[in-house]
């Protein structure tokens, strides 16, 4: 009887793994990260590829996690690049920028008086939620987000409980501050 | 009144501001200790606010990993993916072995063959198992079982043999209440068992018990939690166990 080495092994194993979760992780990719099929695909390959080099490592308890563990991770450092490359690009817009933007000839502009007085709300918007306390305003900022309630507790890693009481908390205080202005629309 | 897109460009210049004030996003090794709450308070709060200045990141974390394959996916486009992937790793991998229609008329055979072995058996089982289900038995210990859905690759808990039953108790970590939680136990070829009865202790425990010769001598098994809201259903809790040997 013969032995197969553990190169045979490997590959067989790893073939396995590929059958296995290779659509799972395509749905990862372009559903969380809503992709197209060809960056889905690349961003799956490139787990794949970290996967075989890490296999040397995996003693074969628990594949799917360690799978998993490397997707996040090349997810994470997706975002992080893209996001870096971004920072600092969208910057916020000083009171004034807009109405040196406004075009007289055109008929169709708002009047700068206009522009300057919604430009003038967004600001007391935004410094009226900057102030809130820190649990509130994290909790409002990722509801504006859309996130769901139970999204807010998974990313912040607090109870559903504390999601619900932490917005209501901020759409009370935001309406004391701002009056009408600082009611948020119905969910 | 301010209408929804105002809300939610101050909140964009916000998110710009602090993104200026807190620097660049966390790294994929922060996230992982985050996930497994290994930080301390302050470096927490820290991912915490990075989270919700780089809000693709905070819902990439909040994301459960899928459950389901993504639909439409081709036998040939998964050969087609892992032949790119091996000519990647300069051709180390041998190429995938080719679907096994070509044998369909055997494979239905021997399907069938150990479907038949497979109700055989699984009847004979029963017929054990409700004679021993009638009978008091005594538990050991719990055996508390710890996890975190984000978790990576761990050595299972190896579970210890007292009584004449496991009496497992997994608790679940910093996860939202469900109405209904429903309970797997999965070995290397899939489910093995699973119940849509369980309920949540105050502590966000279970307890479970199972019998000693229901799980293999040496085996690994998975139980895995889930919580049932209407039609969602999210994974909560993952718990690799480790039965001893005889």
């Amino acid at each position: 009887m013969t032995t197969r080495d553990d190169g045979e092994e490997r590959a067989d194993l790893f073939q396995l793994l590929w059958k296995r979760y290779y659509a799972r992780m395509l749905r990862y990719f372009s559903h969380v990260f809503r992709l197209s099929p060809a960056d889905a695909e690349d961003m799956t390959q490139d787990s794949f590829l970290r996967f075989y080099r890490a296999m040397d490592e995996y003693r074969g308890e628990a594949e799917w996690a360690l799978l998993e563990t490397i997707a996040r991770n090349v997810g994470y450092n997706r975002v992080r690049s893209v996001t870096t490359a971004k920072r600092g690009s969208i910057r916020p817009e000083p009171l004034g920028d807009a109405e040196e933007r406004n075009d007289p000839a055109d008929p169709n502009q708002r009047h700068p008086i206009d522009t300057m007085i919604e430009t003038e709300r967004l600001r007391r918007i935004r410094e009226a939620v900057a102030e809130l306390p820190k649990g509130q305003r994290q909790c409002l900022q990722l509801r504006l987000e859309d996130f769901s309630q139970e999204e807010i507790s998974r990313a912040l890693r607090i109870s559903i409980v504390a999601v619900k009481a932490r917005i209501r908390d901020a759409k009370r205080t935001l309406r004391e501050r701002l009056g009408d202005e600082g009611a948020l629309p119905e969910e | 009144m301010t209408n929804n897109s105002e809300w939610q460009e101050a909140n964009r210049r916000l998110m710009a501001e602090q993104r200026e004030k807190l620097g660049e996003p966390p790294t994929a090794e922060e996230m992982l200790a985050y996930s497994r709450g290994e930080l301390d308070e302050t470096e927490e709060e820290r991912i915490r606010d990075l989270l919700v200045a780089y809000p693709e990141l905070a819902r990439m974390y909040a994301a459960p990993f899928p459950e389901e394959a993504e639909a439409g996916v081709s036998d040939d486009r998964v050969a087609a993916g892992f032949e790119e992937l091996r000519q990647r790793l300069g051709g180390s991998v041998v190429p995938l072995r080719a679907p096994v229609r070509r044998y369909l008329p055997t494979t239905i055979a021997a399907a069938l063959a150990l479907l038949f072995f497979g109700l055989f058996v699984q009847a004979e089982s029963r017929a054990r198992n409700q004679e021993r289900g009638r009978l008091p038995y005594i538990l050991g210990a719990p055996q508390v079982l710890n996890s975190d859905p984000n978790r990576g690759v761990g050595k299972p808990t190896p579970l210890s043999k007292d009584g004449e039953a496991y009496l497992l108790q997994p608790y679940l970590i910093n996860q939202p209440r469900y109405p209904h939680y429903s309970i797997e136990l999965n070995d290397a070829g899939g489910v093995v068992w699973t119940s849509h009865a369980a309920e949540a202790a105050a502590d966000d425990s279970f307890q479970i018990v199972i019998p000693h010769d229901f799980l293999r001598a040496g085996g690994i098994y998975q139980l895995r939690i889930f919580g049932i809201d209407g039609e969602m259903r999210q994974r909560l809790g993952s718990y690799d166990m480790e039965v001893p040997e005889e």
